[in-house]
């Protein structure tokens, strides 16, 4: 075998080895850094006494300033909404103390019983929108919130908890070897 | 260095033996390519799809999983119809409202994708290859691997024929492709049929696509909040990016190990050059030491020797990723699809760049052995 021969051997397995590459698709734009404006929510001081969830929908929607306590089920992303579950009914964690995967859910309870015992509460800015956020200061899943506020009803009938302030009143630690969902 | 003339008459020496090991390595370089394209093809099933104008409107407490997700009827309608940011044809919405099930066929198992017309705008990967998609009650459009997903053969998915789904018997009317997506596996009905069929009167999920590809973040945040704040609707919206990585990350554990067995046919194809190469350093220790005599240092010796192994490794790795090319694709099956195994580039290069590095580990330690006998003994022919 001369050197010409490997030269041409050495082409044939490049071009065997040679293909196109896929199309190319959109992507998201990288998030902006923006502000944060819900930072302004934060309360200062504990509101008070407070409705549990259960109580509050079933007041209904009213003009009157109330304060609503309940843990974080659910913390929508990129805007300062978050599900409230009324804290009679227990998250993972509390029911299956050690070995559960997941404590930070409702996961063992029936969807009737999340509709039943959750509020979904908006913080909402001058254009009566919800806050785009990164997040709410000092919250995450299964904290204890007390939130001020009205409660309203949407076009559609649902109850909407308008909130202008919050306040962490307390927050569950995870097992070891456990990390909250990003 | 070592003229490569001398390299390439000393490999012709000893042809069988050189035969022998490029055979191995040959094989060696189809394996590595083979388990190479299964891990590529696992990785594609899963992100395949994966499109960023897309979402899902999944069931709220199905958290991001597709299989769990379940919207009543009614309700998955009001969401393709009020959803924001939705693309528009001729006053057709891009919202499919969609069924996914499994149906058993024996022991085998078929994936089953209840759809409207909405889908085929949805899902433009699609296209009906052969015949037509379906119009009329009972009627089925197959994938080109549902035939290989379902272990049936091609004259069993023919137009024409039958196939049950949940005891029903849905006639065939066309076949479609969606290359490196997991559609292929799929096997599509009216969404109706399939209700009725499966007794179900909810479907798993809305898609949908938007409608202007420049703001995809846009269309991504309205989405979310349209799903946060319609509490009436039970349902959460999620990415099609991140449903996917959900699927991505239960094919993971399978592809590592595609890719492990990758590794040791890397190292058995070393040992089979490592053979080689000790047997010719010990026919050829007296040879080795003249060259030594003549001026050559021990590390151009070493060189040599390591090149004849390259040299070997290289013609294996050639003809196996010549043969791979030559077989084409591959219909095989994973639990929740299949999967067309093709040596693309990135699995040949693969394979070629294994060949080498077992031409290059095989070498190293028989040219070192080699060079490492005191000059006088070598000389004398002591191994």
């Amino acid at each position: 075998m001369n050197r010409k021969n490997i030269v041409s051997l050495v082409l044939l397995t490049l071009l065997a080895a040679c293909g196109g590459d896929a199309p190319a698709q959109p992507r998201p734009a990288d998030g902006a850094g923006a502000a944060d404006a819900a930072a302004g929510f934060a309360l200062a001081a504990d509101p008070g006494e407070a409705l549990t969830v259960v109580g509050a929908k079933q007041a209904g929607p009213s003009e009157d300033v109330l304060v609503v306590q309940g843990r974080v089920q659910d913390i929508t992303e990129g805007f300062a909404i978050v599900k409230l579950m009324d804290t009679a009914l227990k998250y993972c964690g509390e029911v299956h103390a050690e070995g559960c995967q997941t404590p930070w859910d409702y996961c063992c309870d029936t969807p009737e019983a999340h509709r039943e015992h959750e509020l979904l509460v908006e913080f909402r800015g001058p254009d009566g929108l919800p806050v785009e956020t990164n997040g709410l200061p000092r919250t995450r899943l299964l904290d204890l919130l007390k939130v001020r506020g009205k409660m309203s009803k949407d076009e559609h009938g649902n109850l909407v908890f308008v909130a202008d302030g919050l306040w962490q009143v307390e927050r569950p630690t995870l097992p070891d070897g456990l990390n909250w969902p990003q | 260095m070592l003229p490569l003339g001398y390299l390439l008459r000393n490999l012709l020496r000893r042809r069988v033996r050189t035969l022998v090991t490029v055979g191995g390595v040959t094989a060696t370089t189809l394996l590595v390519v083979a388990m190479s394209a299964f891990a590529d093809g696992m990785r594609e099933a899963a992100v395949g799809n994966q499109r960023y104008d897309r979402m899902y409107l999944l069931g709220s407490s199905a958290e991001v999983d597709l299989v769990r997700s379940v919207v009543a009827r009614g309700l998955a309608d009001n969401a393709a119809a009020a959803a924001p940011g939705v693309l528009e044809v001729d006053g057709l919405r891009a919202a499919s409202v969609e069924l996914h099930l499994a149906t058993r066929r024996g022991t085998q198992v078929g994936l089953v994708r209840g759809v409207t017309e909405a889908a085929y705008l949805v899902h433009d990967q699609v296209t009906v290859t052969v015949g037509r998609e379906p119009r009329g009650p009972n009627e089925l459009m197959v994938g080109a691997l549902a035939a290989a997903r379902m272990g049936l053969t091609p004259d069993e998915v023919a137009i024409g024929r039958t196939l049950p789904i949940e005891r029903q018997e849905f006639t065939i009317v066309g076949h479609f492709a969606a290359p490196g997506t997991t559609y292929e596996a799929e096997l599509w009905a009216r969404l109706p049929d399939v209700m009725l069929a499966t007794k179900r009167e909810d479907v798993s999920c809305v898609v949908l696509r938007m409608s202007d590809q420049t703001r995809v973040e846009q269309f991504v945040k309205a989405v979310r909040l349209f799903a946060a704040r319609r509490v009436d609707l039970e349902i959460d919206a999620v990415p099609e990016p991140e449903l996917m990585s959900q699927l991505a990350s239960s094919l993971t554990p399978i592809a590592a190990l595609a890719r492990w067995m990758a590794v040791m046919a890397v190292v058995a194809g070393a040992f089979a050059c490592a053979n080689t190469m000790f047997a010719a350093v010990l026919a050829r220790t007296r040879e080795l030491a003249t060259l030594r005599a003549l001026g050559y240092s021990p590390v151009q010796v070493a060189v040599g020797l390591v090149q004849e192994s390259l040299l070997v490794a290289f013609l294996g790795g050639a003809i196996g990723t010549l043969i791979a090319l030559g077989i084409g694709a591959v219909s095989l099956r994973y639990p929740m699809g299949a999967l067309l195994l093709e040596a693309d580039i990135s699995s040949r290069a693969v394979g070629l760049g294994a060949a080498l590095v077992s031409g290059l580990l095989g070498g190293i330690v028989p040219a070192v052995r080699a060079v490492r006998i005191p000059l006088v003994e070598a000389i004398g022919g002591r191994t």
